[in-house]
């Protein structure tokens, strides 16, 4: 019953995904609708996806295939989204053990700080930081992201720094609140009462205890991070993967962009939720409520 | 509540300064014998904080301007999007039990494509010079805006419902004969219309920040807005900063103040529960595991 489910669900989803890939073309530019382009699109999707080998794309007037190329986008991508991410756990992880060990009025105004900082658009940071590319390569030439390339080129610093400071904040807005709540629980006082330090009851128990109800919030967390990508790659002029759906845009490859995305978010929450419910039954919680996979 | 204070500080500002012309420096300055001193747009200086635009008009009364249009804008697609993800997700929450995974799978590629994915793949065709009428246009931008959101948000109060129905004091009322209709009058609303405030504010926040990114992507949505102010200066962050900054700033102010309301509205709503009684409580504990949606998700 459930591979039926997981196949019926796969069907579903496959089915979206070319639908949604084809709506574009529903419209005219002059705004009819054209029922029969669709059907035609829908059809050359389908088609795309058999002859996956012969798939292409068209950069002005040179026509490229998209395999083998398009891993190495993917590939590209999977390293600034998982570094990201590591990069703002940890940082969202030492500053909320920072300032937990600090005295009460700076942990107050360092959370102000951050939900005043939540607010800002995350266009500022990126705008910010492509003027301090600019900026460098004006004081020392050494150009870090060309802004007028024309061919794809993986560079990694300032794409990762953007994409980091958005889930960094939130990671440590999260964590805070839930690190806080744990403080509040029993164990803690008793852990306290045996002569534990602080820190040691941080790391030891709050912490272990509170990283599983983190993960929840990855799955929001990806996706927000994927439209930041967007803009960022559209803003630094990297020919990513993202751009592949934007700059380059038919719907062939929109489809099968999608379907590796799809492919890959659900393997992966699909493997996160199994390892987080096996670790709950093994430690005789019982999680209910949402459960999407 | 200084989220209200800032927000009406920035309306009022902004019809205020509707028709005000006061603020506008000459285009150019000429020095003697006609020789040209200096062009708009002028960097900011003392007379005008945040730099003029190119017509020497200053940058903050421009996008001040701009506020109302814009949150009004954001406005409308909010309450759009709320009246009818709230139709389809009463339905979805009350009626669907054996059949919740099939709804779950459509509305799943929602859950990892991003909006603005979408929004651009489908304003890119009337990007450029389409012969459409503007008004056409203006209402392809915001149909296409609301509906990309639908099905994330009726998920997301389908599965509060539904979460809400699960809860104890739902099944003696069930066994007394209740109908669906009577559960959803009588128990699930009065938890469901605080929760619904919180959801139209942060859609609002979503709109903006949605708003803004296609403004990047140059999809102008033809009202005279911030986001035309962006998207018009997008190519000059190089040579005059200060006329894409002054408006993002606006709109910072714009997005802080929706977040200063939403911790507002979610401190009402937490207060009660301090007096124990027990209706309130549920709702307290259903609302925290929402507490950090964050805002900027599209």
């Amino acid at each position: 019953m459930r591979v039926i489910k997981l196949v019926v669900v796969f069907c579903i989803t496959f089915c979206l995904i070319v639908l949604i890939s084809a709506a574009p073309s529903l419209f005219t530019t002059t705004g009819e609708f054209d029922f029969n382009r669709f059907f035609g699109i829908i059809q050359r999707i389908l088609y795309t996806f058999i002859h996956w080998q012969d798939a292409t794309f068209i950069v002005g007037t040179n026509e490229f295939t998209i395999y083998p190329d398009i891993f190495e986008h993917y590939e590209y991508m999977m390293i600034l989204l998982i570094s990201a991410i590591a990069c703002a756990l940890a940082l969202a992880m030492l500053l909320v053990f920072f300032v937990l060990l600090m005295p009460q009025f700076i942990r107050k105004t360092i959370a102000t700080l951050f939900s005043l900082l939540n607010s800002i658009p995350d266009v500022f940071f990126i705008f910010s930081l492509q003027l301090i590319v600019i900026w460098i390569y004006k004081q020392t030439g050494v150009l870090f992201i060309d802004p007028l390339a024309t061919t794809f080129d993986p560079v990694y610093l300032f794409p990762i720094l953007a994409l980091t400071i958005f889930p960094a904040i939130f990671l440590f807005q999260l964590t805070l609140h839930s690190f806080s709540e744990e403080l509040t629980k029993p164990y803690v006082e008793f852990a306290q009462g045996k002569g534990l330090s602080h820190f040691y009851i941080l790391l030891h128990h709050v912490f272990r205890n509170t990283l599983l109800s983190l993960f929840q919030s990855f799955k929001q967390l990806f996706w927000f991070m994927l439209g930041n990508l967007l803009v960022i790659e559209y803003i630094f002029n990297i020919q990513g993967f993202m751009s592949f759906f934007q700059t380059y845009y038919s719907p062939e490859l929109f489809s099968i962009c999608l379907l590796m995305l799809f492919l890959t978010f659900f393997f992966f929450f699909y493997l996160m939720e199994g390892l987080v419910a096996s670790y709950n039954k093994k430690r005789g919680i019982v999680t209910k409520g949402a459960d999407y996979y | 509540m200084i989220g209200l204070v800032i927000l009406s500080c920035l309306l009022i500002s902004s019809f205020a300064l509707t028709n005000v012309t006061a603020f506008k420096s000459d285009p150019t300055v000429y020095g003697p014998r006609k020789a040209i001193l200096y062009t708009a747009p002028y960097p900011p200086s003392a007379h005008h904080w945040f730099g003029t635009d190119d017509a020497g008009e200053d940058m903050l009364v421009s996008s001040l301007r701009g506020v109302k249009e814009t949150i009004g804008y954001a406005l409308a697609i909010a309450i759009c999007r709320l009246l009818i993800s709230t139709i389809f997700g009463v339905l979805y929450g009350l009626y669907a039990k054996k059949s919740r995974w099939l709804f779950q799978a459509f509305f799943r590629p929602f859950r990892f494509i991003p909006a603005v994915l979408l929004a651009v793949i489908i304003l890119t065709p009337f990007k450029y010079e389409s012969p459409l009428p503007e008004s056409t246009l203006f209402w392809i931008h915001f149909i296409t805006l609301v509906l990309i959101a639908l099905p994330v948000l009726t998920e997301v109060i389908g599965e509060e419902l539904h979460y809400q129905l699960q809860q104890e004091y739902i099944i003696p009322s069930k066994m007394m004969g209740a109908s669906r209709f009577h559960l959803l009058r009588k128990h699930l609303w009065p938890y469901f219309t605080p929760r619904l405030k919180i959801h139209f504010i942060q859609q609002v926040t979503q709109a903006l920040i949605l708003m803004l990114h296609l403004s990047i992507f140059l999809i102008a949505l033809q009202i005279a807005d911030l986001t035309r102010d962006i998207s018009n200066n997008y190519t000059k962050l190089m040579t005059t900063t200060w006329e894409i900054y002054t408006p993002v700033l606006v709109f910072f102010l714009c997005f802080y103040s929706f977040h200063l309301l939403v911790k507002g509205v979610e401190q009402i709503l937490a207060a009660p529960s301090s007096q124990q009684s027990r209706k309130t409580e549920i709702s307290t504990t259903a609302s925290s595991q929402h507490d950090f949606t964050p805002l900027h998700s599209q």
